[in-house]
């Protein structure tokens, strides 16, 4: 072990603030600076909808699949949207097998959360005939390789996959209470764009998120206790975060034209 | 403002406890420690902090886990966890009655009955809830009917000393504007909580020293 790992290790404080000082991560990153973020879309041919983002090295992969369900009774002419953040053993050492643990929890609720306040999807478009039929949206996504901000990962393949949504044509008989499904026809989603946008400090104390809309408005802010902060600083992760929304916002824009031009 | 109403020390085997209503929604809160810990949760620097959330109706589901570690994570600031290394902290709040403002209510029960239970902390914290009607008017402690009704709801955890923000939570679109005229009006009723905080705890000190 060398002496840095060992400062590393048994100070880890010191250690970090040493780097901070001098307004550097231990790997040479600057503090303001973003990881590379890399979105590839359909990547699961079985899924309804798929994307796999890479933000540094966190590698997270969503995949949408449709069912048919009978809406609540107290919506009836909505369908449902379940987002699920599953972290593999895998992805970090601190993660073990078993029931979902409090950072999956979190995201999955954070997830839910964002989709439903956000309005990105109206739950009236899946539904198909009112009581009857509906689609339900399930979105698996899961995190194989995990080194911070799975926030701001997991909701841009959320939105990067519900983009890449084709759903077969659902016809409904009324008279013989028949359902068909047409294979061949498929129809996108009405998506209105969102930005997922996420300030988040992994190795610190707190963090913060921030996710905006296109037009600036803030949609969900989520700060779980952590350090204290000056609400005028709020403000400056709010323009940090309309900086970042434009880059996850034309990238995901780029990767599906490509992709449109390619089928 | 909705009122506020609470009782210390409302469970006798408990190091501290609170119960604790805002408006139609109780919560009850218990704390036990600084103590025995299991053996990996143990922590050789500092004291390890639980809160578990139990609702009053069916089993703790994704949402309740989720409030639990928003909890968890405000409260682990606030109190000085290092002063008691290789302990543990338990905090358990029991949801006793639901009106829509479950975090705010549990924020609130936890920090009395951590002030019942005599844990030392940096300073005192209080949540407020405020809701943006469609109409844009700012509801402090609404109703559950009245959030239904709303555009966005937003959280805030507020510190004693400097009302600075320790956790936020927000569902519904705000936009910036609006955002920081939310937070001014929590701010300024978190100041009243402060206040009922206060008369909560001079109340208890004040009969203790009438038996003594």
């Amino acid at each position: 072990m060398t002496s840095l790992e060992t400062w590393k290790t048994f100070e880890p404080e010191s250690y970090y603030k040493s780097f901070l000082e001098k307004n550097k991560r231990p790997d040479g990153r600057g503090l303001m600076k973003v990881r590379p973020i890399t979105i590839k879309i359909g990547t699961v041919t079985t899924a309804e909808g798929s994307s796999t983002v890479r933000v540094g090295h966190t590698t997270v992969m969503c995949g949408i699949k449709a069912e048919i369900a009978t809406p609540a009774l107290r919506n009836p002419d909505e369908g449902f949207i379940v987002p699920n953040v599953e972290l593999y053993p895998c992805s970090s050492p601190k993660i073990k097998m078993g029931p979902p643990g409090e950072k999956a929890m979190g995201t999955s609720q954070f997830l839910k959360n964002v989709l439903h306040s956000s309005g990105v999807l109206d739950l009236k478009d899946l539904c198909i005939v009112p009581n009857k039929l509906a689609w339900c949206l399930y979105c698996d996504v899961a995190c194989i390789n995990y080194d911070g901000n799975l926030y701001d990962a997991a909701l841009t393949a959320i939105m990067a996959a519900l983009q890449n949504v084709r759903l077969p044509v659902v016809s409904y008989d009324a008279e013989n209470d028949k359902t068909s499904v047409a294979s061949e026809r498929t129809l996108p989603l009405m998506i209105k764009l969102m930005d997922p946008t996420a300030e988040d400090e992994s190795q610190g104390s707190g963090e913060v998120v921030v996710v905006l809309l296109e037009n600036g408005s803030l949609c969900t802010t989520h700060k779980p206790g952590g350090q204290l902060i000056l609400p005028n600083i709020l403000d400056d992760f709010v323009k940090l975060a309309k900086k970042r929304v434009k880059v996850v916002n034309n990238l995901i824009d780029r990767v599906l034209t490509e992709r449109m031009d390619t089928s | 403002m909705s009122k506020h109403a609470c009782e210390l020390n409302f469970l006798s085997r408990s190091d501290g406890s609170a119960l604790y209503s805002i408006g139609n929604t109780v919560a009850l809160a218990s704390v036990n420690g600084p103590g025995e810990v299991k053996k990996f949760n143990r922590l050789y620097n500092r004291a390890y902090l639980e809160v578990s959330y139990s609702p009053s109706t069916g089993q703790s589901m994704i949402g309740e886990r989720a409030l639990e570690s928003v909890i968890t994570r405000t409260v682990e600031q606030v109190i000085l966890v290092h002063l008691h290394p290789r302990t543990a902290v338990n905090v358990t709040i029991q949801e006793m009655q639901s009106d829509g403002l479950e975090l705010s209510t549990s924020v609130n029960a936890a920090c009395l009955s951590l002030l019942d239970a005599g844990v030392q902390m940096k300073s005192t914290f209080a949540a407020v809830t405020c809701c943006l009607t469609p109409s844009s008017t700012i509801l402090i402690e609404p109703t559950a009917a009245e959030m239904k009704e709303s555009v966005a709801v937003a959280t805030f955890v507020l510190d004693g000393q400097a009302l600075n923000v320790l956790s936020a939570h927000q569902e519904g679109c705000l936009n910036a504007e609006n955002f920081n005229a939310c937070l001014k009006a929590c701010q300024t009723a978190a100041k009243d909580v402060f206040n009922f905080y206060r008369q909560a705890l001079e109340k208890k000190y004040h009969t203790c020293n009438e038996i003594s």
